[in-house]
């Protein structure tokens, strides 16, 4: 019992330190000024983006696959389809107006699986959407602030580094997801090669995407 | 079925492929059986090309394979994940190109592919038409396809075709069909018949 109490405390001592941080106007700057840096993070156009996933799944589980997006970021539409190495597809869904399941075997059937998966793909691949405050963080990064509508928020971090992050919160400001782009991982099109997404709370996992291929769909 | 399954169900299919490589020509069940016989070892490349309709163009994979009898094998994607497969003495062994190189997979998959093994005699023996998992029909062409005969599996493969080419022990092709409008092409080139393939393949990743 004194162990789980011991427990208890680390983990909302952890959950304590990773709650939403204060922003710093910048004086004399124009607020919405940095949102063009933070845009610049995700792929503008329409895009056919294959990656390899490497998922560390709860339970100490390690699995390699392969993800599949077809998106526009103009419509905020998506296609997303996640593949056995071999090519065999495991989940098939798409957002556009509204979420359609077209393909999904055990796993990857599970209730919440494909919304849940879809928030991680918004938060990956789409700018927030709304007005943003923007300032400057105590290490003197760069943020941006988007309110969601269910009451989360998400923050663009433009590190010192040339790193970026989008960090989202949920309604009760604790944070919930870290996507992470490293600062020297850009391909001629400005996509990043390697993307990585850390998921906490109940179900933890860490995503490390690696670009293998970018096919722009625009005419 | 579990994840790791399905990652392995595609594996069996990359088996199985090699198995129908060696079936050489025959225009019967009884023909392929015995055409089976009279191969020892097999290796070729492969390109896999990967449609959807929602693609603007197909993802296409490629590699290698090796087949000594009767029942080793290295089944290994090279480009765009290495990947790859190994059977050797019962065992079975399967490694993952990863940030931290080549990661060996453990898992219940292993236990799958133990199945995967007793189908692949049979398929090695020429009993194509005595799958336990697929139903198989001798077409013209000549051509087998084979359907799965339990429903829940054809959720995931809806059938199975495969082209025979004119060179006896080889085919031109296996077609994977997943649904209506996705399927996954094998073709095979630079196919060697019966010449020694060193045991070691079979053995280590690399």
């Amino acid at each position: 019992m004194k162990g789980c109490l011991l427990v208890l405390a680390a983990v909302l001592l952890a959950l304590s330190c990773a709650r939403l941080p204060k922003i710093v106007p910048v004086t004399g700057a124009d607020p919405s000024g940095p949102t063009e840096g933070c845009s610049r993070i995700f792929p503008a156009g329409e895009w056919q983006l294959l990656h390899s996933i490497e998922a560390d799944l709860p339970g100490g589980r390690r699995s390699v696959m392969m993800g599949l997006t077809v998106l526009s970021s103009r419509l905020r539409s998506n296609r997303s389809v996640i593949m056995s190495l071999e090519g065999f597809v495991v989940f098939d869904g798409e957002v556009n107006q509204g979420l359609k399941v077209h393909r999904a075997l055990s796993p990857f059937d599970s209730p919440g699986f494909a919304e849940g998966l879809m928030e991680d793909i918004r938060l990956i691949f789409f700018k927030p959407e709304g007005p943003a405050e923007c300032g400057k963080l105590t290490d003197d990064s760069t943020v941006c602030r988007y309110k969601n509508p269910d009451g989360g928020v998400v923050d663009i971090v433009l590190r010192s580094t040339g790193s970026c992050e989008s960090l989202r919160y949920d309604r009760e400001q604790r944070l919930i997801r870290i996507v992470r782009v490293p600062a020297d991982a850009r391909t001629r099109d400005g996509l990043p090669q390697t993307i990585e997404l850390t998921a906490r709370g109940e179900q933890s996992y860490k995503l490390v995407m690696t670009l293998l291929e970018a096919v722009p769909l625009d005419p | 079925m579990t994840n790791t399954k399905l990652a392995n169900l595609a594996q069996t299919i990359a088996v199985l492929a090699a198995a129908w490589l060696l079936t050489g020509w025959g225009s019967s069940w009884e023909e392929l059986k015995s055409a089976a016989g009279s191969v020892t070892s097999l290796s070729a490349d492969f390109v896999q090309e990967k449609h959807m309709q929602i693609l603007a163009r197909p993802l296409v994979s490629s590699g290698v394979f090796y087949f000594q009898s009767p029942a080793s094998l290295r089944w290994e994607y090279r480009a765009p994940v290495r990947n790859i497969l190994l059977m050797h003495d019962n065992r079975t062994e399967r490694y993952v190109e990863t940030a931290s190189g080549l990661t060996r997979e453990t898992g219940a998959g292993l236990q799958a592919m133990q199945i995967v093994l007793e189908q692949i005699s049979q398929w090695l023996g020429g009993r194509f038409d005595e799958n336990p998992m697929f139903a198989a029909n001798l077409e013209p062409g000549p051509k087998i396809v084979l359907t799965p005969k339990e429903k829940a599996f054809s959720r995931m493969i809806h059938h199975i075709d495969l082209v025979l080419s004119e060179r006896p022990g080889i085919i031109d092709s296996v077609v994977i069909y997943e649904s209506k409008d996705s399927f996954t092409k094998l073709v095979f080139k630079n196919a060697v018949l019966n010449q020694p393939i060193d045991a070691a393949l079979f053995r280590k990743m690399s």
